[in-house]
């Protein structure tokens, strides 16, 4: 699979993660369920990249297998995942216990039930602090937390304040500050907003923005909200059935999406432009991951579908530069007037 | 005529007794009304705490109201019983948000639909009942081989919703409240969904509310929309006026913090151009405007008055000290301001 650079200024330092070919399957009685085939990416420190893809295209369980987070029946059968220098897949547990929080942290949907219900919020995060080694004075500690707090937009109150007594956007940031307590290179934000609010929406995911330009950490936002994506991210992977489909800066995937996945999923966001006759969704359903047919996995669904398409994969191609996109209608041998058909 | 379905100056209080500091008031005298003669799709729409759904139960009879009255053509709901409170089953569809939690694990997913077929005796045979069955869940986009047969958890999220509408649709009502129905579906699968309901409407002449707190798809498939703020009416009237340019700060906080796709990046440079509204979630309390401790437009009366609704054009009303030259709206009900399918 090609590799692909994606920063900005080619003075740019070493990559601060790595993705090479990464394969997750569920195992199940009836075999193998193949959620993630073949991920490769690459992120720079202080790029911003979101999966997006309709549920079970891979989009959280690439997420949580970076983290190596992911419980049987979920197995990680190949792959690497080089974290400044480091194979993260081939750490020990102990390693890689260590290695959560301090160079690569999550910030879930659910940080509500993320945070102990029994437990102030200070000490919730100094705990999180001196399991990973860092011993420091208690009034050291209290300052550390005041300042992270302080960082999200929460009063020095909310420290001796308990889970509940916080409101939902509340608790994200108290997630978002536990997440950035360590300065971590790599935040993993799986739809940090899902549960919130569209006001307390946007101030989560501008503090998520601010907190990111501070500590110069890259960041992977999961998420299926091309609008609130379209407001964060640099770049875009959009992913269909385990794989990465295109991936290109996000500005492009909004004005020149390429892949007819990509066109139908922008589409299917309605906006506050003009009113529609009809609202179209993606027709048809993504594939069961169980006995994958060959070919492209999108072709029952794709509107410009080439009798080829059943038969041979796609590989993730350049279409121009920055653009990548996995699809026939890009490779060498297609006559030029298919390729406009698609755009009309 | 008389509408299908009406709300009179209804308040619900959670909690205790008088002195309790606990009580909630999830709806404060609210008046609205589904009419009987033409099918209409309302959105309401709000935040979480704003009191939309309590609305809903409210209409559904399942929650009682703590003052007013929830009337259903013309007679108060809680006394209506036998063959008129069966008709009202029938009438009056939920469609909820997690259509998970609607399906007993241990039946299959059509016998939903089976169980609403025998229990109002829509057919005479078992074959014209299957095939009530097969053409609602065609109607709705499920091919009925995908979905008769299976276990709930045979099936996607969206195809247990949208057996849901097929339900709803079998049983022809006039009045779908659809409660968040497609907060848990993935946008590609909301616009199939949303679509189906419109598809009743139109088709069907089945009036819709659209309880949602997304403005965007409000915008796109209803007419109207009632927006509320912890229990009140804050603005209401055509969407195109109320969405496009909202009057209500609250409305104006909740349009602009819809992400737009067209505008890459645009939040963060906004934020460093000028702080947000609202960033205190801790609330501070207000004997008048409940929204006086987050607005940005907030005078010295708006924390001591409550303000009225104001007739701002024919087709919308705000509640907002703003706006109070213009007529205080004197019809409770704010359906009046609603525009009409022709």
């Amino acid at each position: 699979m090609a590799r692909f650079t994606q920063a900005k200024d080619a003075n740019a330092s070493e990559p601060v993660l790595q993705i090479n070919d990464l394969h997750v399957h569920y195992e199940t009685a009836d075999g193998p369920v193949k959620a993630v085939s073949g991920v490769s990416l690459t992120l720079h420190a202080g790029e911003r990249l979101a999966l997006v893809g309709e549920s079970g295209c891979g989009k959280t369980t690439t997420a949580l297998a970076l983290m190596r987070l992911l419980r049987p029946p979920a197995r990680i059968v190949q792959g690497e995942v080089w974290l400044d220098g480091r194979d993260l897949l081939t750490l020990n547990e102990e390693e890689m216990r260590l290695t959560r929080l301090d160079e690569v942290s999550l910030v879930t949907q659910a940080a509500m039930n993320a945070l102990n219900p029994v437990m102030r919020i200070e000490e919730q995060i100094i705990d999180g602090i001196e399991d990973h080694g860092y011993r420091r004075s208690k009034t050291a500690n209290q300052e550390h937390v005041r300042s992270l707090l302080a960082n999200v937009g929460l009063d020095a109150r909310v420290a001796r304040m308990y889970p509940h007594e916080l409101s939902g956007g509340m608790k994200q940031r108290v997630g978002m500050a536990t997440a950035t307590a360590l300065r971590p290179k790599l935040i993993i934000a799986d739809e940090p907003t899902s549960a919130l609010d569209v006001v307390v929406q946007r101030q989560v995911m501008t503090t998520l923005g601010r907190l990111q330009r501070e500590t110069g950490a890259a960041v992977i936002l999961v998420g299926h909200d091309m609008g609130l994506i379209a407001q964060f991210a640099d770049w875009v992977g959009v992913m269909y059935a385990g794989k990465i489909v295109e991936l290109a800066p996000i500005r492009k995937i909004v004005e020149q999406p390429q892949h007819p996945y990509t066109k139908l999923l922008l589409q299917s966001v309605p906006g506050l432009g003009e009113k529609r006759d009809r609202l179209v969704g993606i027709p048809g359903m993504p594939p069961r991951l169980l006995n994958l047919p060959p070919g492209c996995l999108f072709a029952p669904r794709c509107p410009a579908v080439m009798p080829h398409c059943h038969q041979i994969e796609p590989a993730l191609l350049p279409v121009e530069p920055e653009q990548q996109v996995a699809c026939h209608l890009f490779t060498e041998s297609q006559p030029h007037t298919q390729r406009a058909e698609v755009e009309s | 005529m008389t509408p299908i379905l009406e709300l009179r100056n209804v308040s619900k209080i959670f909690g205790g007794g008088l002195l309790n500091r606990n009580r909630t008031t999830a709806v404060d005298d609210v008046s609205f009304s589904i009419p009987s003669d033409a099918p209409s799709i309302t959105a309401v729409a709000g935040e979480s705490g704003s009191g939309k759904t309590t609305l809903s139960r409210l209409l559904l009879g399942v929650t009682k109201p703590s003052s007013g009255e929830v009337l259903y053509n013309g007679a108060p709901l809680a006394k209506v019983k036998g063959e008129g409170r069966k008709q009202f089953l029938r009438d009056v569809q939920p469609i909820y948000q997690d259509p998970f939690g609607v399906y007993n694990p241990f039946y299959r997913a059509d016998h939903l639909l089976f169980a609403a077929v025998e229990k109002f005796k829509l057919a005479k045979t078992e074959q014209e009942g299957r095939r009530l069955i097969q053409d609602a869940l065609e109607t709705v986009g499920l091919r009925p081989d995908e979905v008769l047969g299976r276990y709930p958890h045979q099936l996607s999220g969206g195809q247990r919703q949208r057996v849901m509408v097929a339900r709803a649709l079998l049983l022809q009502p006039r009045v779908i409240l659809a409660d968040e129905p497609v907060s848990m579906v993935d946008a590609s699968l909301r616009a199939t969904i949303l679509e189906s309901l419109r598809a009743l409407n139109r088709d069907f002449r089945i009036s819709i509310l659209y309880v949602t707190h997304d403005l965007t798809t409000a915008y796109q498939i209803c007419e109207n929309i009632i927006v509320m703020y912890q229990g009140t009416v804050v603005e209401a009237g055509a969407v195109e006026e109320v969405i496009l340019s909202p009057q209500h700060p609250y409305t104006q906080l909740l349009v602009d913090s819809i992400p737009r796709m067209q505008a890459v990046r645009n939040w963060e440079q906004e934020e460093q151009e000028a702080t947000l509204a609202s960033v205190d979630e801790s609330s501070q309390q207000s004997a008048g405007c409940r929204f006086a401790d987050r607005c940005p437009a907030v005078m010295s009366k708006c924390w001591t008055e409550n303000p009225d609704l104001y007739s701002l054009s024919p087709h919308r009303v705000a509640r907002c000290f703003l706006h109070e030259e213009h007529p205080n709206f004197k019809q409770a009900d704010v359906a009046q301001t609603f525009v009409r399918q022709p």
